[in-house]
């Protein structure tokens, strides 16, 4: 069965009306006999028969509208139909690349680009056409045209940084090693940083994607054979595992962890001091108000939350601890925004609670509970862990008595709270008596404090923690 | 609000503003039957034939007549019937209308508009399809808008008429009775000079004019579907442009596309291109991509070739896509 | 072709009569001191009228002016001075003083363009000009009034298409509009029967059914009552109207033009001898009374006159760099709703 459709008489019409069939169901039809009288906004034309044959059925009866291409009528035909050959023709059209004299196999190159994806953008970038016609390629907007040339599987595009990028890297203080890339070769885009901005635990490189990274200096197109593209030094290829050990890949948090580390470890001269608190009235004022507080805050009650306070009180006293070394002279903030540091699977994490001497011990606690919970399911986001001015550790969690923490590169000094423990110490009158102490440790940077300067702020803080007492109100 | 056809808008322009003028005239071919595309269909017997003039076949009087016009206090509107013709009337577009005021240093203002049908799409070959806006966007001293709806194409065109300076309107003829939509009856202008965002989204950005501005918004829908989101913006006038919303635009994704049905080289969006270049640099993400014709002479008119010729739907997002991906 | 009557002396006259002479004389003084000037060096270009004086003022007195539009084309120093643009606005131009009026310095000198005489702007493209004044005249006949324009071109400008679209537009309506064609037989170096088959612009008139009339270009009475006639004819309804004058450039197409490179001395000095003013002169002495005396003082005046326009205008301020920015569009605000 054929179909008549409504034809397209050019020029902007869309759609007509039949006015009156001149012929009808059953008839037979002949060649260019008219058939139909259809009327447009602009013409009213008669159309001629395409094909011999019969008219089965009218499917648009007089009076109708249909646009252009709508199916008018059902024919049996007799002979095969002027089939299209459109089809054909547009293969041809497409595949043979046009016989004139200008046509250069660009042509036919722009063409089947337009299908083919990663092929063509080889193409693109080898063949760049050198001649002025071949502008075809890059007219149509074939993938080929202007694409990045592809880089062998495995390799990511690291180093060639989109302005965009760059500067929201810079705005934002990223690595952008530590992005993850969505681009193409793993190209990292700008929604790639955005999201990384947010989430930084999940977005950031996944360990598989550190194999083969190409590094910056490698210009596009050329280095495709794996002549020594600069690998980390990390590469894996170095050994191989044998029975009696594994080799855990390195995370970006590790990565980073280890960087700054040594970055710190080898650029600060760290002094360490420790004090020793008495802190059984601490104690006592946390057993006795823990369940209340709980049943009215809504959170633990834990330890930190006064440890935090007597620190950043201290602090307020001794400006010096909150600041840090430059060359140009001691950068002392002041607000105190305290890291805390907090261990999770993933690794070391510091995020910051801003303003905590503005902070009551309810306040802190409930800020301490989010940060933590946020750290353990990986929700920290970037304001979170930016802008410590100062660090505590709570070494005490794991049960330690003395650490020698490693200042946070950016910061003066760093302070870790050890266990509690009860211990039998010599009180003033003589007597011996069963006292709930611990431990603070201190490691400063040297070149931005003294050791008289610390000391005073260490006793400023033990002095803070023995303040506590089991009668005060704990808001 | 009625639903109005893009032929319907314009000519609803036409007939408000000529019965709010006195001294208005529509002039051009074949305008007192009502033109070949029957812009103008009935107007002749409401303002007569002293108004609604069918000029001699000559392209550089229709334009230089238009200039004598708004001379001596009259608002001219000409039609030159195919944009493909307008090229013997480029001398009084550009040498006369473009400079008149510059020229007699403001003692002069030139308020004619020019309207002209343009595009393809519709089998019109090599002399009824061309895109010739680019060349007349660059001059200084004309304006050059083409709206890619009805609202637009009746706004701008109150605009156009109402504007001091010359003002070339390219009507696409593929539009005239394919698009409809609500159009408000009485007065009101759509602003020369102002792009319209057609669509938000964050994945990339889109930038088109006339009928492709269509073609790129179905395109975006259709994106959209799939998961990517892309900002289009119709530029409505293409001399002078929207910088401010071109830029802004661009910078909402970092990722352009310019589409246009104009050749390639020279075309509209070159000029968009070396804009975003220029002023967005920090937040480009990406090579900005124009999708346009071909560099030849015009489209075939054997169906295949015109498919080649020009962009569409299909080739409007897969390009899209590519962008989206980089 | 229609002969032009011969003219008849009327002493009523007498006074237009001296009038324009005083313009012949200023136009020629002008465009004599415009030539010099830019050989001493101190006028980039010039273009100027001798030779065209009785043409242009002759028909210029015709002109209603500040009603009718006027078109003139670059040479014409002698319609700009008749209509009373001054020897100093003239040379505003010549030296692209801010003030100069017909452009603020911007176009060359003699691109003439006075909103207020009704003076329209024009390029240096030849012939553009003419659909304009068929647009004009359309106007004035459509809104009812009583105007003539009258644009102003060289026979060289007949060869383009925009004076043939123009033409044949206007005839078609029967517009109110005077073609008037200052015959000098040269187009910068080419000579007439290079530039048409015709022997006269005024059988061009023929093709489009209107009227078309050759007169005696030197003789400023013939001219004058011609170009009055047909103007006259014009605003009374009588169709568009081709006048052709017959006269003579007597120095080169403009200051960058060496005219000893096409035509010969002789014909020059032929021409010379033909010198409208002093035609004029001849005529007014031996018919109207004017004496030796007053005529030499006239001229001597003419000459002050000019020689302080130079000064003043020379002196002028030129235009800001930056002033090359404005009125691309007009500025201030536009209107948007009615």
């Amino acid at each position: 069965m054929t179909t008549l459709n409504m034809p397209d008489v050019g020029e902007s019409v869309t759609e007509g009306t039949v006015t009156r069939w001149l012929k009808h169901e059953g008839d037979t039809v002949v060649l260019d006999e008219p058939l139909v009288e259809i009327e447009t906004e602009k013409v009213e034309v008669e159309v001629p028969s395409p094909f011999e044959g019969r008219l089965v059925r009218i499917l648009v009866q007089e009076g109708e509208v249909a646009a252009v291409g709508a199916a008018l009528a059902e024919f049996e035909v007799a002979a095969p139909a002027a089939a299209p050959a459109r089809t054909e023709s547009r293969e041809q059209g497409a595949g043979a690349a046009p016989a004139t004299a200008n046509s250069k196999q660009q042509t036919a190159k722009g063409a089947a680009a337009g299908a083919a994806g990663a092929e063509s953008r080889e193409q693109g970038a080898e063949g760049a056409p050198a001649t002025a016609n071949s502008k075809q390629q890059t007219a149509n907007g074939a993938p080929g045209s202007g694409a990045a040339p592809a880089l062998p599987e495995g390799l990511r595009r690291v180093g060639r940084y989109s302005p965009v990028v760059l500067k929201l890297a810079e705005e934002h203080g990223i690595d952008l090693a530590l992005v993850r890339g969505s681009g193409i070769d793993g190209r990292v885009t700008r929604q790639d940083v955005m999201r990384y901005l947010e989430n930084p635990m999940a977005y950031t490189v996944p360990p598989s994607a550190e194999a083969g990274v190409v590094g910056v200096s490698a210009p596009a197109p050329a280095p495709r054979a794996a002549a020594a593209p600069p690998r980390p030094a990390a590469a894996p290829a170095a050994e191989a595992d044998s029975a009696d050990e594994e080799l855990v890949p390195l995370t970006a948090t590790r990565r980073t962890i280890a960087a700054r580390m040594l970055e710190a470890h080898q650029s600060v001269p760290v002094a360490w001091m420790a004090v020793e608190a008495d802190v059984t009235g601490l104690v006592q004022l946390r057993e006795a108000a823990k369940e209340r507080f709980l049943a009215d805050e809504g959170v633990a009650l834990t330890y930190l939350p006064f440890f935090v306070q007597a620190i950043a009180g201290a602090l307020r006293h001794h400006p010096a601890l909150n600041a840090r070394y430059t060359a140009e002279g001691i950068r002392v903030h002041h607000r105190l925004h305290l890291g805390i540091a907090i261990a999770t699977d993933a690794g070391l994490i510091v995020p910051v609670i801003r303003d905590a001497d503005r902070k009551s011990i309810s306040g802190l606690a409930r800020e301490l509970q989010e940060l933590g919970e946020k750290a353990r399911t990986r929700k920290l986001g970037i304001d979170d862990v930016r802008g410590g001015t100062f660090t505590i550790d709570n070494t005490g969690a794991f049960g330690s008595v003395i650490s020698q923490p490693i200042i946070p590169p950016g910061q003066a000094a760093i302070i870790t709270t050890e266990a509690i423990r009860r211990e039998p110490r010599v009180a003033g009158d003589g007597s011996i008596a069963a006292r709930s102490v611990m431990n603070l440790c201190i490691s400063f940077d040297h070149r931005a404090l003294d050791g008289a300067e610390a000391g005073l702020f260490m006793r400023a803080v033990k002095q803070n923690l023995e303040a506590f007492r089991a009668d005060q109100p704990v808001y | 609000m009625p639903d109005k056809s893009y032929i319907e808008a314009i000519h609803d322009a036409l007939v408000e503003e000529m019965d709010r003028l006195p001294t208005m005239l529509v002039l051009g071919e074949d305008i007192q039957e009502g033109g070949v595309f029957r812009v103008t269909d009935g107007m002749l017997a409401r303002y007569g034939a002293g108004r609604v003039l069918d000029t001699p076949l000559a392209e550089s009087s229709i334009v230089g007549v238009s200039i004598g016009l708004a001379t001596n206090g009259c608002v001219p509107v000409a039609e030159i019937q195919f944009a493909d013709f307008a090229y013997p009337a480029f001398n009084q577009l550009i040498s006369e209308a473009a400079k008149w005021r510059y020229r007699s240093n403001n003692g002069w203002g030139c308020p004619i508009v020019v309207r002209a049908p343009f595009g393809g799409g519709i089998r019109g070959a090599l002399y009824h399809s061309q895109s010739i806006e680019a060349m007349l966007a660059h001059v200084p001293g004309l304006k050059v808008v083409a709206p890619s709806t009805p609202y637009d194409a009746k706004g701008l065109l109150k605009a156009a008429i109402r504007d001091p300076d010359p003002v070339v309107y390219f009507e696409h003829k593929k539009a005239y009775r394919l698009l409809k939509a609500d159009v408000p009856d009485g007065d009101f202008v759509v602003p020369i000079g102002k792009a319209a965002l057609r669509r938000e989204g964050g994945d990339l950005t889109v930038i088109s004019y006339g009928m492709m501005a269509h073609e790129c918004l179905q395109a975006a829908e259709e994106l959209a579907a799939g998961g990517i989101d892309a900002t289009v913006l119709d530029l409505r006038t293409l001399a002078p442009l929207d910088r401010d919303a071109i830029l802004d635009a661009a910078k909402r994704t970092g990722k352009v596309l310019i589409v246009h049905e104009d050749n390639l080289t020279g075309g509209i969006g070159g000029e968009v291109a070396a804009i975003i270049a220029e002023h967005a640099f920090d937040y480009l993400d990406a090579p900005v991509r124009r999708l346009a014709a071909p560099d030849v002479p015009a489209m075939p008119f054997n169906a295949p070739g015109e498919e080649f010729f020009m962009p569409n739907r299909e080739k409007i997002a897969a390009a899209m896509r590519d962008l989206a991906a980089y | 072709m229609v002969r032009a009557r011969e003219s008849r002396p009327q002493a009523a006259a007498g006074k237009l009569h001296l009038l324009m002479y005083r313009d012949m004389i200023r136009s020629r003084e002008l465009s004599d001191r415009m030539f010099a000037l830019n050989r001493q060096g101190r006028a980039a270009f010039a273009v100027t009228g001798q030779g065209h004086e009785a043409a242009q003022v002759g028909s210029a007195y015709a002109i209603k002016r500040g009603t009718d539009w006027v078109l003139p084309y670059y040479r014409d120093v002698g319609v700009m001075i008749a209509l009373g643009m001054t020897p100093h606005d003239i040379l505003l131009g010549l030296f692209a003083k801010a003030g100069d009026p017909s452009s603020g310095g911007r176009q060359m000198p003699s691109h003439w363009s006075w909103p207020e005489a009704r003076v329209v702007t024009r390029s240096s493209v030849i012939a553009a000009n003419l659909p304009h004044a068929a647009g004009i005249a359309y106007a004035s006949k459509l809104r009812g009034l009583k105007e003539v324009t009258i644009a102003y071109f060289g026979e060289g400008a007949t060869s383009e298409g925009d004076f043939h679209e123009a033409v044949n537009f206007a005839a078609i309506h029967k517009l109110p509009v005077v073609f008037y064609c200052e015959n000098n037989g040269y187009a910068i170096s080419e000579s007439s029967e290079k530039q048409m088959s015709v022997l006269h612009v005024a059988d061009r008139a023929k093709g489009y059914d209107i009227s078309g009339q050759t007169v005696d270009g030197n003789d400023i009475i013939a001219v004058h009552q011609t170009a009055k006639w047909n103007i006259e004819e014009c605003r009374r309804g009588r169709g568009p109207k081709l006048i052709e004058a017959k006269t003579y450039r007597l120095v080169p197409h403009t200051s960058s033009d060496d005219d000893r490179r096409y035509r010969p001395r002789a014909e020059l000095e032929e021409w010379i001898k033909r010198d409208p003013i002093d035609r004029f002169r001849k005529r007014l002495m031996e018919e109207e009374g004017l004496t030796e005396e007053d005529d030499a003082a006239m001229r001597a005046e003419i000459k002050a006159e000019i020689v302080a326009a130079v000064e003043s205008a020379e002196r002028a301020p030129d235009p800001a760099p930056e002033d090359a920015l404005r009125y691309v569009f007009a500025e201030g605000e536009q209107p948007d709703a009615g």
